[in-house]
């Protein structure tokens, strides 16, 4: 059930006409949310529930033995019960086709006949484990590090891994983010209502209108036969998709935390202009928040973070951006993503240390170029989240061809992208003020105009690029 | 080890259990005002979106009238200031009772190229049909009718079925089946095979199937509504998943990159299956059959096939650098693997883009000029077919209309 689906309105109506309907019913309220929750997952495939239903269980079990014991090593040995369960199956059900092609292209190294390895099943990557996984984790580990109690009950907890807003493609909730919301009483008021009617139109726009868009008539047709492109195409297409996947992903989280807000409930926010960052450092304070404070809390920190020898930092560094990238996908190519981005923060630290910790971007100027800088990076490594395979290097950035049919859709798109994305961030948040001061019938009438937009739009089914994440 | 602090005991909450119960009735009505307006604001967009769409409905204005079987069929009797449907749902004046038994008549069939339609459609005497009948006239002699069974929208599969019924009530001796090389024409996204009889009227597979029994007529009532009323869900029908094709064949043009698919495995065997089933219709009253290859209207000239190769990948068109022709090769071959006599226009149709300013009233429909130069190319194909002219004297005359 894709969020930009007629389907899902008439789901999310039903159940938000459910839930304020019995809203001065603790428990009947959250159990309409938790059977929504699931039939909503459900609606990918029946069996992904199981694996839900397991690292619930899992964790709201470890949860309490941590908290219900005294002893260190007692609670240790719950903690890494947790940690192995959940990363466990996640491995399994994430990596374990990267391993069966690795083994494979090995046998075939030592002149081995590979077939012999077809009993290997390749699972399907259920959507949203690495999400719910990451969510749940965050609980055992809050409880053993003493941030946090138990949840008051099992279905409580399990709300908070399967709320269906944000359960296949973030935000990455954690515990102590949205357990206490479900002590409070229901919240609805006009400010509500409007900034989540507001984000959800917002979020499907960016989604069909943005995301969609560059990618039927820039991206894809590019990525087809890069080598027979014009070179001014490649950097369009190069840019589209940066755009392709902020519009796709930051879309989703807004349709997310929009919903989740109508329900009464407020999700962390996952962006905040990433593209306008000046540095690499900033760009990772902006992009996916959700998951980049989620690596540095519970792996950068606990490592030693910016503490200790440089070589020592620098280590942090590479091995933070190294989980980021393998936590969306299971190739080289994101490893060398990782590798690059983990590299670039660590050159920032260097060239600022050279500067004795004083600030490249203090004149207007100056901050120009660091945003150049950072910006083009970010479309460059990008090249790596998109491509098929590393082959795909050299005819994106080493050939070119004559080429030069581009459709006008996706140029219109990608002028817009530009446009809204590199407006300073008061211009935007100006409009949204102003939006949502407007009567509730305007808004809704304007969510109404950006509906029938994107079902114009939309043609056949285009699911979310986070969605395999 | 205790916690530093607990949820239950937290500030918010407390304060929150002081508020007392929500109050569910502004709570309510927000919503129900929220979701009453925007179903306005998605409205509103149906509305402007209908008026620019022109290949939406079949609303009672429109030339065109639900039918089984063929889905949608020209409305006989339909008339406005370019237009005059005929008893038989043809886009051709009525054929008088005491038309000559011997004359010779072609029917043409298939979409809105043939019907000659369009936004700004050309009236019905200044197309390819009566453009061809001066033409016999004048080129060939003798007595000549062509009838123009063109329907806005149709697919081969729908074009064929159309004249297999027309055939005993027209009696022609030749059948033009025009077949473009595109997703319309070869993949019948018509909903012929996504309906089927349900109380004496067809209705679309998906909801038959999943709708309860009881719950049909509401749902097939509100279905009917928004098909005559919202343009957008129009759109969804006829694009989407349901009625329509999946994402990768959206624009789909006939290629080797394809033939594997699945859906166009099966969408080109009920193709073919259907133009067969015509043949033999034709064969059995001793009609002539050729299937007429139209270029589609992306390539009309190479900038456009060019855009249309880098817009459409994903979509079902064939790889970058194919050439334009290539479609028409691809189609010739299977139609003679079938054993059916074919003509192509794709010479005359090539300078259609390059004259568009006069021959094209849109970016696909031809202009009356356009139409004459189509009738021009098609009179050259039946005068230079060997022996055709004289077969179908010959047959015509061996058993004039009304004899039997």
């Amino acid at each position: 059930m894709e969020f930009h689906s007629a389907r899902f309105g008439l789901f999310l109506a039903v159940v938000l006409l459910l839930y304020w309907s019995l809203a001065n019913r603790r428990g009947a309220r959250y159990a309409v949310l938790l059977v929504a929750s699931y039939v909503f997952y459900a609606g990918w495939e029946l069996w992904f529930l199981s694996l839900i239903v397991f690292s619930t269980f899992l964790d709201y079990f470890c949860g309490r033995a941590i908290h219900a014991s005294e002893d260190p090593r007692t609670r240790r040995r719950w903690l890494y019960a947790s940690l192995g369960g959940n990363l466990a199956v996640l491995g399994y059900f994430k990596y374990s086709a990267w391993g069966a092609d690795g083994l494979a292209s090995l046998f075939a190294a030592v002149g081995l006949d590979p077939s012999g390895l077809s009993w290997v099943w390749r699972a399907a990557v259920p959507v949203g484990i690495s999400f719910y996984t990451f969510q749940t984790l965050s609980y055992t580990i809050d409880i053993y590090r003493g941030k946090l109690r138990p949840a008051r009950s099992f279905g409580e907890f399990a709300l908070f891994v399967a709320f269906f807003p944000q359960l296949v493609a973030g935000p990455i909730v954690r515990a102590v983010q949205f357990l206490p919301q479900l002590d409070l009483r229901p919240r609805f008021d006009r400010a509500r209502l409007h900034d989540g009617l507001y984000r959800i139109g917002t979020g499907l726009l960016k989604k069909v209108l943005l995301a969609d868009v560059l990618g039927r008539y820039l991206v894809d047709p590019f990525y087809s036969a890069p080598e027979s492109y014009a070179w001014w195409v490649h950097v369009l297409a190069l840019y589209g998709f940066a755009f392709q996947i902020y519009g796709d992903f930051a879309g989703y989280s807004d349709v997310a935390i929009g919903a989740a807000r109508l329900l009464g409930f407020d999700l962390p926010e996952n962006f905040d202009g990433p593209y306008r960052s000046r540095s690499v450092r900033e760009f990772w304070r902006r992009w996916h928040i959700s998951l980049s404070s989620w690596v540095r809390d519970y792996i950068y920190f606990p490592l030693g973070g910016s503490r200790g020898s440089e070589l020592k930092v620098a280590r942090n560094l590479f091995v933070t951006m190294l989980i980021i990238a393998v936590w969306h996908g299971s190739s080289l190519l994101w490893v060398i993503y990782g590798l690059l981005q983990g590299g670039a923060l660590v050159l920032e630290r260097a060239l600022e240390r050279r500067r004795g910790g004083e600030p490249f971007t203090t004149t207007p100027v100056r901050s120009l170029v660091a945003w150049f800088a950072a910006f083009h990076f970010a479309v460059f490594t990008e090249f790596f989240i998109r491509a098929e395979s590393l082959g795909q290097f050299g005819a994106v950035f080493g050939t070119s061809g004559e080429e030069t049919a581009v459709h006008t859709f996706g140029l219109l798109a990608l002028a817009g992208a530009f446009a809204t994305h590199l407006l300073p961030g008061r211009t935007s948040e100006g409009f949204r003020a102003r939006v949502c001061a407007l009567p509730t019938a305007a808004v809704a009438l304007l969510f109404g105009v950006a509906c029938g937009l994107v079902a114009i739009a939309v043609v056949g089914e285009t699911p979310f690029i986070y969605f395999q994440f | 080890m205790a916690p530093p602090s607990d949820r239950a005991d937290d500030g918010d909450a407390a304060v929150a259990r002081a508020e007392g119960p929500v109050r569910r009735a502004p709570v309510l009505l927000g919503l129900l005002q929220a979701f009453l307006f925007a179903l306005v604001g998605v409205a509103l967009v149906d509305v402007v979106y209908g008026r620019v769409d022109s290949d939406r409905n079949l609303s009672a204005d429109s030339p065109l009238e639900p039918a089984e079987y063929l889905v949608w069929k020209n409305r006989p009797g339909f008339t406005n200031e370019t237009t005059r449907i005929s008893s038989l749902g043809l886009r051709s004046a009525e054929i008088p009772a005491d038309a000559p038994a011997e004359e010779l008549r072609v029917l043409g069939v298939g979409p809105s190229l043939v019907y000659g339609g369009g936004p700004d459609p050309p009236h019905m005497d200044r197309v390819w049909a009566p453009f061809l009948e001066q033409r016999l006239h004048a080129d060939v002699g003798g007595e000549w009718r062509v009838l123009n069974g063109g329907v806005n929208g149709y697919s081969t599969v729908q074009a064929a079925r159309w004249a297999l019924q027309l055939l005993p009530r027209v009696e022609p001796d030749l059948v033009l089946l025009f077949v473009t090389p595109g997703r319309i024409s070869l993949l019948d996204p018509s909903g012929t095979r996504k309906s089927r009889p349900w109380r004496g009227r067809p209705a679309p597979n998906d909801l038959l199937d999943r709708w309860p029994e009881p719950l049909l007529p509401a749902v097939l009532a509100v279905h009917d509504l928004l098909m005559a009323r919202s343009s957008l869900y129009v759109r969804h029908r006829r694009s989407g998943p349901l009625e329509g094709h999946p994402d990768h064949v959206h624009r789909f043009m006939l290629g080797e990159h394809l033939l594997d698919d699945p859906w166009v495995q099966d969408g080109l065997a009920r193709t073919f299956a259907e133009i067969e089933m015509l043949a033999e219709g034709c064969a059995e009253r001793g009609v002539e059959l050729r299937v007429v290859q139209l270029l589609d209207g992306v390539q009309y000239s190479s900038r456009r096939w060019n855009i249309y190769l880098s817009g459409a990948q994903q979509r079902g068109a064939p790889p970058i650098r194919t050439k334009r022709t290539e479609p028409q090769r691809l189609l010739g071959e299977l139609l003679d693997e079938r054993g059916l006599a074919w003509w192509t226009l794709q010479d005359a149709m090539s300078v259609l883009d390059a004259r568009h300013h006069w021959t094209l009233s849109d970016r696909i429909h031809w202009s009356a000029d356009g139409h004459e130069l189509v009738a021009g190319a098609l009179l050259e194909e039946l005068v230079g077919e060997a022996g055709l002219l004289d077969l179908l004297r010959s047959r015509r005359a061996a058993a004039p209309r009304g004899s039997d």
